[in-house]
């Protein structure tokens, strides 16, 4: 691991489909305990800057270490080391929700999982759901089911794309403070969402990308004395100035 | 809004999705790999028909007692209604499993709560379900071209016959979903599926064991009698007549041979059909609960389809609720590797019911055609022994998907797993693998029993068996995962997909048959040598079964790396549609 506390560690990361450049060079670390929101338009490379970072797209071009293990080179240390959270988690259909933490536990390799696992059934709400089949849950439950997996391995670095949605509110309110919990105790938490609210509640560094490229990268403090400000001290106002719909917003008013 | 321009609207709905089909199967034909396999499906399909309608074997001189009137009897019209029945009952089981109206997910709730009228509804669906069962006319008017007496009547036969039965079962439908009716609330649940799933698989099991078996004919028709006299009684039979009355003016006119009998028969039936039709539209009553139902339903079987996995398992998957979740033991250990297996195997034992039925109906139909190759001696036993393992294989790899065929829409999961890529394909494909092998064990030993006959050369073909089925299994999982493709028979692109397929078959038949080249070469090799050097010719004999095992096993490892290479590679992102 380097010097700095980083846990995540991406090096001009650039990602192409086809004629499309999805990640165009791409750079940002986060440290241990931090909640990096990375935010963007649709088609800025939120989730492929994800899915790559998780291991299931190849890399084509640059670096990515995760704990101090290069994914590319030490995939399964690094793959260890990593919970991640899809925007719509598909669970197996024949596995119980119970079976599921069991199944995760074995593939992490997760010894003594059984009482943690109820644990994170309370936790999540999902008690009452052990039973369940992953076919018979509804979009909410899916999502705490997600949650409870990636919770179960004991994380260092924790990717999470939308991770509130179809939670209905109790259920925002707990994610919410798990994440904060989950940030409390070191692990470095990477949070993709368009709720700009939620961004501006739980992020401490903001990561603003555009057609694959990084706009604005600084804590919310410096995003708000910055020139990205002038129309306002929201993240809204912010994040539309860094991507240029500002100009376009106010064409539309006039 | 008025009653024409309800109609008007739908017919233009109609019309905005034929167009949508079309426009996807043309850009599907713009980049070159789907013009080739364009290509290639065209000249499946239409090389299929052409085969069905000119092909040797085809013409009605090879079916004598069907173009003639014996003793009073017309066959030909027996035959014709006999067909139709066929047709009625699937159709009519069908319509049991889907009661009210089935309104495809983009449209339920859209349709549902718009200012359309009940029989407008209904309408719009008989005519979209009409221009589908048209489909089927083509391939069946293909298929019995060269039976008919003048093909081009007997065309308008079969079509309007077909209309008139796929109509009539909506009735059915309508009526079992109508909930102002008795019959409607009476026979709710699935009972009536179940009983109509397994009478068909009765049904269908029968109509094979009289196809490939000569004993199971004897037993039924008696003695020596031949089919044909058989046949003729049945037509005479006084309920049989009464029962098919109902199809005779369709298979009259499937049979015309003269244009006065086409045209009077032509008119009768069009006039049926127009009375069924409207009579369809107007007795449709409160079926929205039972629409919204056998829709949802019938999407998530879609849905299962589109995942890999056949319509048969999402029914077992309804099954299963509510019941009682069986465990399954950790017997691949508590490793990653084992996980993944166990995994596999919870998914299997959920399905159990389903799979064991699906399983015993393929076994049981490749044992019947085992049961052609008679005797005990140590060829006949490796030939029948051979053709289960063979099209046991095939027909199991098939219809069972618990590997990464039914993982489609989990691979993003998948992939991010800490799990090196060949022993995650290694656990994914193994029970599967497993399943299919102790099918396959039992279909060889019940031929024991069955056939009176035992030969110990059974017992090292038996060892064989896994390998072989690991050998098939991987290798056709890992031309999936390099080839990956969601498709649903009758979705849109049907012909490059059909076209893909075939040529992947070939793929994989390719990539077989330089595994069973590679064998047979060392036995050739070693067949020279023992002649070059004069070594004793029972080395041959004795070495086979080994450099068998041995190259068996070098294929399972060889595929088992392939599909750990075609995992890494696999992208997410890819369409797979």
């Amino acid at each position: 691991m380097e010097a700095s506390s980083s846990l995540l560690s991406v090096r001009n990361l650039t990602r192409r489909f086809d004629k499309v450049l999805a990640v165009d060079g791409l750079s940002f670390e986060v440290q241990a305990g931090e909640i990096l929101g990375l935010v963007g338009p649709n088609g800025a490379g939120k989730t492929t800057t994800l899915r790559t970072i998780a291991g299931i797209l190849p890399i084509q071009a640059g670096e990515i270490l995760v704990a101090g293990h290069d994914l590319d080179a030490e995939p399964l240390e690094a793959k260890s080391a990593l919970a991640w959270v899809p925007d719509d988690p598909q669970p197996d259909e024949n596995l119980s929700v119970m079976e599921h933490l069991e199944f995760t536990a074995g593939i992490y390799g997760v010894t003594e999982w059984s009482s943690l696992a109820t644990q994170l059934l309370e936790r999540f709400d999902l008690s009452e759901k052990s039973e369940a089949l992953g076919g018979e849950l509804s979009r909410g439950m899916r999502q705490k089911l997600a949650f409870a997996q990636a919770w179960l391995t004991a994380p260092q670095v924790l990717l999470m794309d939308e991770p509130l949605s179809g939670l209905d509110p109790l259920g925002i309110r707990a994610a919410k403070e798990e994440i904060l919990v989950m940030a409390a105790k070191g692990v470095a938490i990477v949070l993709s969402s368009h709720l700009l609210k939620l961004i501006e509640e739980l992020a401490d560094r903001l990561l603003i990308i555009d057609r694959g490229r990084a706009v604005f990268s600084g804590t919310l403090d410096e995003a708000r004395s910055s020139d990205l400000a002038q129309r306002g001290g929201s993240l809204e106002e912010i994040f539309l100035a860094a991507t240029g719909r500002a100009f376009a917003d106010e064409a539309v008013k006039e | 809004m008025g009653r024409s321009h309800d109609l008007l609207t739908l017919f233009r709905l109609a019309r905005l999705h034929w167009r949508a089909a079309m426009r996807k199967q043309f850009r599907r034909v713009r980049t070159p790999s789907g013009c080739i396999f364009s290509l290639f499906g065209t000249i499946l399909i239409v090389g299929w028909l052409g085969l069905m309608m000119f092909g040797p074997g085809m013409g009605s001189a090879d079916l004598g007692p069907i173009d003639a009137a014996v003793e009073g009897v017309d066959l030909r019209l027996f035959y014709a209604q006999l067909f139709l029945a066929a047709f009625g009952f699937l159709s009519v089981m069908g319509a049991l499993n889907a009661k009210g109206l089935y309104l495809p997910k983009a449209e339920v709730h859209a349709l549902l709560s718009a200012p359309i009228s009940t029989p407008d509804l209904v309408r719009y669906r008989l005519l979209v379900d009409c221009g589908k069962t048209a489909l089927s006319a083509v391939v069946f008017a293909a298929l019995f071209w060269g039976r008919l007496p003048t093909p081009g009547y007997g065309v308008f036969g079969i079509l309007l016959a077909l209309f008139v039965i796929t109509i009539t079962s909506r009735v059915i439908s309508l009526a079992l979903g109508n909930t102002n009716l008795r019959i409607g609330r009476l026979l709710r649940g699935r009972a009536l599926g179940r009983a109509g799933f397994l009478i068909g698989i009765l049904v269908w099991a029968l109509m094979m064991g009289l196809f490939v078996s000569t004993d199971i004919r004897v037993e039924l028709f008696g003695g020596e009698e031949s089919i044909s006299e058989r046949v003729q009684a049945m037509a005479q039979h006084p309920v049989l007549v009464a029962l098919l009355l109902p199809l005779r003016p369709f298979a009259e006119l499937v049979v015309a041979e003269t244009a006065p009998e086409f045209l009077t028969w032509l008119a009768v039936d069009v006039a049926l059909l127009v009375l069924v039709f409207e009579l369809c539209a107007r007795s449709a009553g409160e079926i929205r609960e039972a629409t919204m139902t056998t829709s949802e339903e019938l999407a998530k079987r879609i849905g299962a389809m589109r995942k890999g996995q056949s319509s048969l398992f999402a029914m077992g998957r309804a099954d299963r609720k509510g019941k009682r979740l069986r465990r399954f033991p950790r017997v691949f250990g508590e490793g990653r590797t084992g996980t993944v297996a166990w995994a596999r195997c919870v998914g299997i034992t959920r399905f159990s019911l389903t799979t064991t039925l699906i399983g015993l109906v393929v076994v049981g139909f490749v044992v019947m055609i085992s049961m052609q190759i008679d005797g005990g001696a140590k060829k006949q036993i490796l030939g029948s022994s051979a053709m289960i393992t063979a099209l046991g294989t095939m027909y199991l790899g098939a219809t069972m998907r618990f590997d990464f065929r039914s993982s489609l829409s989990r691979m993003e999961s998948i992939k991010s797993w800490p799990i090196p890529a060949g022993r995650l394909f290694f656990a994914t494909v193994l029970p599967q693998a497993l399943l299919m092998t102790l099918l396959l064990l039992v279909g060889v030993l019940v031929r024991i029993p069955l056939r009176e006959v035992f030969h110990p050369i059974l017992l090292p073909c038996l060892l064989l068996i896994p390998g072989i089925v690991y050998a098939w299994v991987s290798l056709d999982n890992a031309v999936f995962l390099f080839f990956p493709v969601k498709f649903i028979p009758g979705q849109d692109g049907a012909v490059h997909h059909i076209g893909r397929s075939l040529l992947l078959i070939f793929l994989r038949l390719f990539l077989l048959a330089i595994a069973g080249g590679a064998m047979g070469l060392v036995i050739l090799l070693l067949g020279l040598a023992v002649k070059r050097f004069e070594w004793d010719p029972g080395i041959v004999e004795s070495a086979a079964p080994w450099i068998l095992f041995i190259g068996i096993l070098g294929a399972c490892l060889l595929f088992t790396f392939a599909g750990g290479v075609a995992l890494r590679r696999y992208d997410v992102s890819r369409s797979v549609s």
